[in-house]
């Protein structure tokens, strides 16, 4: 039951042209928890700046939005808003330098453990109360080097391993549970501890991610690679027939092939990826089986297929360039070159920030008032939106 | 409504030592009482644990809508008074807010099996019972089609009883014959024989109509278009069994009625037939598609078979015996032995990959009474083989029970509104 929460660090706000003009925050969805907005539990269903009254806002960052927390991080500091309380600094108080994140997991209970860039896992402790969590770091000299780290909504974990600088081999394994995974990373010479799955792939992963039932891997050679429950064509590749590759183990998404895909994003029963080139594509469904919303573009896309989602400002345009694209559980939210939003699918809790009743956006719909929209990230029914 | 609503918060606060909704983890279970519908969007899963956090939080949402509607009706003077009128308008069906908490009541036993709190629902579902037995609908002063169709003349009939047999008599049979049978008059005993004709006796134990039930709505389940979706069970009546030409075909098949709304359940009971020990399955049976992943049955598995005229179950086979019962109405069976298979063009994997290899490709529809010529030739170009395989036919009437041996493919289409039950044994 547990939500994608994954996301690499090289895609980090950056004042790219130099200038850094402050960057802002803004919050549209599900907020039971007063995980978006304090003080009050109702859905916030339009875009409102992120308040935060305890650390200054400036160069915070989400590290993940699940149902019921928010996790920012500023520096080496990481705190949260909803749920699950915790308030820590990554490398204790020694830690002269920005420490950066790689991969973050979690699910509809919290935050649970975070990969750093250097190979370091910080797990999430409760206290016994409840009242209080900090994170603490696993890694030893003797833990195994991983770089990539994905949970799935079935609790299945998959990683990457670290590669050599020039090594071409991308390793995988996969877990059945996080404390399988756990239990390995203690004492990896344990027989009993030994992954689950163990898959090999030509070239380097840049980003691993996970949705409901499935893993999807972005390679620095811009190839796609999907597996998992195959239902509502969520791999957007096919499983049987001559030449393909089984649900179970990893296949490339030939829909995709030639093109050079810069990041992808995942959540629910979808996912997507854009390329170089700023075209963006979008596969799987809206909604857990038997939901009967769906969306547009998706519904019109066959088995094995994905569907190429254009974007116009207004209807006599050119396609805008894609320059980041995020997924909650059964919405996506996209940002364009030219600083825009465009958002469809689930509205029941707000999570589209279009201040619209509407429980489901069938189509693309761009969300006004918003400008020069940075960066964009999902939780499951919330979405975050950077701006300058 | 409020007294109602006090003792379902009260039994929530409950909770086994074991109960496995604490495993949902406390995020869900500290909004339950107050965002009851967030966490039921959370709980859509199979495990036990989300299932018993979708019951809880169902439960919750009945407790929310109780107080509201309570809150609605305190305001008014004479509130008894106008809780009756309230109800007896209910034709006003946009303001009903007992069909409201029907919705959440219903879909919360189908999603959810109720696993930890059967009896609440029970209880709701009784007291709001009492709310309805004096609602009068439309439909109840209409009655279902039950014209008696034409005689079928057959080659190839059904074997069929002149009298009732007993369980040992179905028994020497079954020893010695492994084909079907129809016996005549074995349930003329059900009180569903006579209270099924009127469709007011179904509105009566459904909550007004207002219990929810799962219709399929297409020519087949092998038709394009086709789809299934939950209604209320007077939408299912008024739209798809009085009228005499509906727009679409609409047919409560293949479910547990009786699980869901037990006063049916005394109405029928179960054949002493299904108690018999069957032989042996033969080497073409043992081939039944779906029979190597089948458990042994501790008791028939019962389900109901609801439809208007014209609806048809395409040429299937079952990994099961099956005693079909038919209560009300007029269907047309066609059956083939299993060593017919090969003749019989089975499916495969369909694109969404779900077997249907118990299912023929041959559309039976088209071919068993005015036939046309084209029709039949094309059959026999795509279908070469089928023309050789050997039948047997009938028409199964009122107070008649079919036994249908294992793996033994049958065609079914009805020929007037027909209310059927079936018993699954092995």
């Amino acid at each position: 039951m547990s939500e994608l929460k994954t996301r690499t660090a090289g895609h980090r706000q950056t004042a790219n042209d130099g200038a850094s003009k402050p960057t802002s925050m803004l919050c549209a969805g599900l907020n039971a928890h007063s995980q978006l907005q304090a003080g009050t539990q109702a859905d916030v269903r339009k875009f409102t700046p992120v308040e935060d009254i305890s650390t200054p806002q400036k160069g915070a960052d989400v590290l993940f939005a699940g149902w019921s927390t928010t996790v920012f991080s500023s520096g080496n500091k990481i705190w949260t808003q909803g749920f699950q309380p915790i308030s820590s600094t990554l490398g204790g108080n020694a830690a002269h330098e920005d420490i950066q994140t790689r991969s973050v997991i979690g699910d509809h209970d919290g935050f649970l453990a975070l990969l750093t860039t250097s190979g370091d896992l910080y797990t999430v402790f409760s206290s016994s109360d409840a009242q209080s969590a900090t994170l603490q770091l696993m890694t030893t000299e003797s833990s195994p080097s991983i770089a990539l780290i994905a949970f799935a909504g079935t609790g299945r974990i998959a990683l990457t391993f670290k590669q050599a600088p020039n090594g071409n081999l991308c390793h995988i394994a996969e877990f059945n549970t996080l404390d399988r995974f756990l239990a390995w990373y203690r004492d990896p010479s344990d027989s009993d501890c030994y992954p689950d799955k163990h898959h090999m792939l030509p070239g380097r992963p840049a980003q691993l991610l996970a949705n409901t039932a499935s893993f999807i891997l972005l390679l620095e050679n811009g190839e796609v690679y999907s597996w998992g429950d195959p239902r509502h064509q969520s791999l957007g590749r096919a499983i049987n027939g001559e030449g393909t590759t089984k649900a179970d183990v990893p296949g490339i998404v030939e829909a995709l092939g030639g093109l050079k895909i810069t990041k992808i994003a995942s959540g629910g029963w979808m996912s997507a990826a854009f390329s170089e080139d700023g075209a963006l594509y979008l596969w799987g469904a809206a909604g857990a089986p038997g939901h009967d919303r769906s969306i547009r573009c998706l519904r019109e896309a066959g088995a094995g297929e994905v569907a190429l989602v254009e974007l116009l400002a207004s209807a006599h345009d050119e396609p805008l360039d894609v320059i980041d694209v995020a997924i909650g559980d059964a919405h996506v939210a996209v940002a364009t070159s030219d600083g825009r939003l465009f958002v469809v699918g689930d509205n029941k809790d707000g999570q589209l920030g279009l201040d619209s009743a509407e429980d489901f956006i069938e189509d693309w719909t761009e969300a006004r008032g918003l400008s020069d929209v940075q960066r964009v990230v999902c939780g499951s029914n919330s979405t975050y939106v950077f701006v300058h | 409504m409020q007294s109602l609503a006090d003792d379902v918060q009260d039994a929530l606060r409950t909770y086994a030592a074991d109960d496995a909704i604490k495993l949902c983890g406390q995020a869900s279970l500290y909004i339950i009482a107050t965002h009851p519908e967030k966490v039921m969007d959370l709980a859509h899963d199979v495990p036990e644990h989300w299932r018993r956090l979708f019951e809880d939080a169902s439960l919750h949402k009945v407790v929310e809508l109780l107080r509201a509607h309570s809150k609605d009706t305190d305001l008014e003077p004479d509130a008894k008074r106008r809780k009756t009128e309230h109800i007896v308008v209910a034709s006003n069906r946009n303001h009903d807010w007992l069909q409201e908490v029907v919705n959440v009541l219903d879909r919360g036993l189908s999603l959810s099996g109720a696993p930890g709190r059967p009896a609440i629902f029970e209880h709701v579902l009784e007291q709001l019972h009492q709310l309805t037995v004096d609602e009068t609908e439309a439909e109840e002063r209409k009655s279902f089609n039950l014209e008696k169709p034409e005689v079928l003349v057959s080659e190839y009939p059904v074997d069929r009883t002149s009298e009732p047999l007993d369980l040992e008599g179905f028994q020497t049979r079954l020893d010695t014959d492994r084909t079907p049978l129809i016996i005549t008059g074995a349930i003329e005993e059900w009180p569903a024989r006579r209270s099924w004709i009127n469709p007011s006796h179904l509105l009566r134990h459904t909550l007004g109509g207002r219990r929810l039930v799962p219709v399929e709505v297409g020519e087949s389940y092998v038709a394009d278009g086709w789809s299934q979706r939950m209604m209320p069970m007077r939408e299912f009546v008024a739209t798809y069994l009085i009228p005499r030409t509906p727009l679409e075909t609409g047919y409560l098949a293949q479910y547990d009625l009786f699980a869901q709304i037990p006063a049916l359940r005394d109405g029928i009971s179960i054949p002493d037939y299904c108690y018999s020990t069957p032989p042996p399955a033969d080497a073409d049976a043992l081939k039944t598609a779906g029979l190597a992943s089948v458990q042994q049955l501790d008791e028939p598995l019962l389900n109901a078979w609801l439809g208007p005229k014209g609806t048809k179950t395409p040429l299937h086979t079952d990994p099961y015996h099956n005693i079909l019962c038919q209560v009300v109405g007029y269907k047309y069976v066609r059956l083939y032995p299993p060593k017919e298979t090969c003749r019989l063009y089975p499916r495969g994997v369909d694109e969404k990959g779900i077997s249907m290899h118990n299912t023929s490709q041959v559309d039976m529809s088209q071919l068993w009474k005015d036939a046309r010529a084209e029709d039949v030739e094309r059959m026999s170009q795509d279908f070469p083989l089928f023309r050789e395989a050997e039948y047997v036919e009938g028409i199964i009437g009122p107070g008649d029970s079919l036994y249908v041996p294992l793996g033994w493919w049958h065609y079914v289409e009805s020929l007037s509104t027909s209310f059927s039950t079936s018993f699954w044994w092995n």
